[in-house]
């Protein structure tokens, strides 16, 4: 990294004191970052000029000790290293039969076969559709196709229905069981909090957190986009027929609530653009696989603005949609992985979604004769069944059911 | 400012106020809805500008926490159910959080105290409990407040009362404060300042924060994230592309100041401190007289 000169540090310690001071109030609000553009952009310039206010905001940061979270024990690891694997090994088997059935079909005109295109069950984060019936198989892939439509009625049967979930059993008992052992702190054995994986690896929570996150993402590069319906046969003719190299787009509408009118910028600076018409004329654009290339890009982003409003993108940050969700709940925390996003905000209003955001449902988190009610600060999700929801009261509410069930400390 | 000066932001606390306070639970703490009304105003007041819009107004009050909001103004009115939720909820997170931030016991407990007292309200102002309470504004959480207060607290008696505490002691009691006031840098070049400060003066605020934070405070890069919200892999790039930029603005500076370039990349490489200390190790070793003195800053 490059050195800043001895004489231009002195001189940057020589700025002076700006008056007036942030008071604690602000500095609070701008380590928590709940202050507006405005407000944000003020406390900073003037933090950096000021020495004792900066010591003062880096003191009223919590000890990142204060809020552990549950990792994952090597049984996680590496049950998350098969989950890779096992999408890895479907995409491939999708490409694979894609390409034999697009290669092969001119030449066997009594194939009867238009399976469920694959790659977008294959690959798709979001709980899969029940399997459309498709013609019977008569190709060598039969075997392949059996195997991804049990995989897909498997995973449709095992995710529960975005209905509102208050203490309802978990569906999968065993896994959720396990989860919970895994999850309830310092209840089983076996349960390692931040403390030990800093024994364990260097970087402390913060880094760690970003590895688990980069893991669910990388994870989420092959299985991207929520699973819209598969599509027609023509539309995959047409794509062949035009190699289309990337990805399809097409518009489609937000379920939950009114539709969206506006790009909104968030307080990251991001750039306060209109949405861009693209190919689909206008609107949301959601990008859908055709060749089962992985579409990194297209992975949808989520923020909050500093209005407390849920923001979306599906083109890396460039634009931004407001996904309107909770009347009068100001969020404060969003958490996502690939389709599966959680979001909170005040008076403990927690809402999910399974299908990148096009659903909503309302989660009451109930536990010990309490329910949740404070505002939501943090929401941290390691894959849809494993999460924890912080609030302002410094409650910790953690699921590994996929907010079936909740434990709370306090 | 008046209620009559700022009608806009008066209407629409007016009109949120039945929301949010049906929101705090403030009835639960016996708080009345005039009061918390009256909270709400003030924050209002305080944060925003005067020409203020409804729109501008209702996010502000949207985003407050109006539930600790309400149990502040509770406990500063000398609510007893108010005070014993802050006392369930925060009595051990306001020790944990002096204790973290004073680093040992003693300091710790006489800074939690002495906040407590405030807290509580045992100054009184013609007759009436003053709290420390009522600065509260619910912008933030409640706890976060409260580390904050005490931070300022600490820095108080810290900067007040350092003469008494020797280098080592403040080390050992873990302190990362501001850096302390450098001496005067004996700049060689007075070009070499004012293009220093130019350069220093075109780095937008995050940067500027950045790096002081880095090079003055001696924060890592993790801490510096965490303190403005980004990842430390982020905090690290920018840190690197501030430093270059301000070393690119001196040298520019420079020339443009008539320096050539050789002395220009000379004045960037080399601490004229390091050329004091240099010139005086030089005499000390050609006298053959006085030993070597070591340290920081010399004097030419």
């Amino acid at each position: 990294m490059a050195e800043l000169p001895k004489f231009a540090r002195e001189r940057l310690a020589q700025s002076g004191t700006p008056e007036p001071h942030p008071d604690a109030n602000l500095i609070s609000a701008f380590v928590e970052n709940s202050l507006t553009s405005r407000e944000r952009a003020q406390v900073l310039d003037h933090l950096s000029r000021c020495a004792p206010c900066r010591a003062v905001a880096g003191m009223a940061l919590p000890e990142p000790a204060a809020k552990p979270v549950p990792i994952r024990t090597t049984e996680d690891r590496m049950w998350a290293r098969w989950t890779v694997m096992r999408w890895a090994t479907l995409a491939v088997s999708a490409v694979v039969i894609a390409a034999a059935v697009l290669v092969l079909r001119p030449h066997e005109k009594r194939r009867e076969v238009v399976p469920d295109f694959p790659m977008n069950t294959a690959i798709s984060a979001s709980p899969a559709k029940p399997a459309e019936s498709a013609p019977e198989a008569k190709a060598p892939a039969e075997e392949k196709h059996q195997a991804e439509r049990w995989d897909r009625s498997r995973r449709a049967a095992a995710r529960p229905p975005a209905t509102a979930i208050r203490n309802e059993a978990p569906v999968q008992p065993q896994l959720a069981a396990r989860a919970r052992q895994q999850v309830v702190p310092n209840a089983q054995p076996g349960n390692t909090f931040i403390a030990n994986a800093q024994q364990q690896r260097p970087g402390g929570p913060y880094v760690l957190q970003n590895q688990a996150q980069a893991a669910v993402q990388q994870n989420q590069n092959v299985a991207v986009a929520p699973s819209p319906p598969p599509p027609a046969r023509a539309d995959l003719d047409k794509a062949a027929a035009a190699k289309a190299p990337g990805v399809a787009t097409e518009t489609v509408e937000v379920t939950a609530g009114a539709a969206p009118v506006e790009s909104t910028a968030n307080k990251q600076n991001l750039p306060k653009t209109a949405m861009v018409p693209g190919a689909a004329g206008g609107g949301l654009l959601r990008a859908r696989p055709v060749e089962g290339v992985a579409m990194k890009d297209s992975a949808a982003r989520w923020t909050i603005s500093a209005g407390g409003k849920i923001n979306r993108s599906f083109d890396a940050g460039q634009t931004w949609a407001e996904v309107p969700v909770g009347q009068g709940v100001a969020f404060r925390a969003v958490s996502a992985n690939g389709a599966d996003i959680w979001a909170g905000g005040s008076g403990g209003a927690l809402f999910h979604s399974s299908d990148g955001g096009e659903h909503w449902t309302r989660v009451r988190p109930s536990a010990s004769g309490s329910d949740l009610s404070a505002d939501i600060t943090r929401i941290e999700f390691t894959d849809a069944q494993h999460g924890t929801v912080l609030t302002a009261t410094g409650e910790r509410w953690t699921t590994a059911d996929a907010g079936r069930t909740w434990t709370v400390t306090r | 400012m008046s209620g009559s000066a700022q009608p806009g932001i008066s209407a629409e606390v007016q009109r949120l106020a039945a929301e949010l306070f049906d929101q705090s639970r403030a009835a639960s703490y016996s708080l009345s809805s005039a009061e918390f009304t009256r909270a709400l105003v003030e924050v209002a007041r305080k944060y925003l500008p005067p020409e203020a819009g409804a729109e501008e107004t209702a996010e502000l009050l949207r985003s407050l926490k109006v539930e600790e909001l309400a149990l502040a103004r509770a406990c500063a009115a000398g609510n007893d159910a108010a005070w014993e939720c802050f006392l369930t909820r925060y009595r051990e997170k306001l020790y944990g959080a002096a204790h973290s931030i004073a680093r040992d016991d003693a300091t710790a407990r006489e800074l939690a105290d002495s906040l407590y007292a405030d807290l509580y309200g045992t100054a009184t102002r013609e007759g009436q409990r003053v709290s420390k309470l009522n600065s509260y504004m619910g912008r933030g959480s409640l706890d976060g407040w409260l580390r904050t207060v005490l931070a300022q607290e600490y820095v108080n008696r810290y900067r007040s009362g350092r003469r008494l505490v020797s280098l080592d002691e403040q080390t050992e009691a873990g302190a990362q404060f501001a850096a302390p006031d450098p001496p005067s840098a004996p700049v060689a070049d007075p070009r070499l300042g004012s293009a220093t400060d130019e350069a220093l003066s075109s780095l937008v605020a995050e940067d500027r924060f950045i790096v002081a934070a880095y090079f003055l405070d001696g924060r890592t890069l993790a801490e510096i994230g965490r303190i403005l919200g980004v990842h430390e892999s982020t905090v690290s790039r920018k840190l690197d592309k501030a430093v270059k930029a301000v070393r690119k603005r001196i040298r520019d500076g420079l020339l443009a100041r008539g320096l050539s370039r050789r002395a220009a990349d000379e004045a960037l490489a080399t601490d004229v401190r390091d050329l004091a200390v240099d010139v005086r190790a030089s005499l000390t070793q050609e006298t053959a007289a006085a030993p070597f003195s070591k340290g920081g800053a010399q004097e030419k």
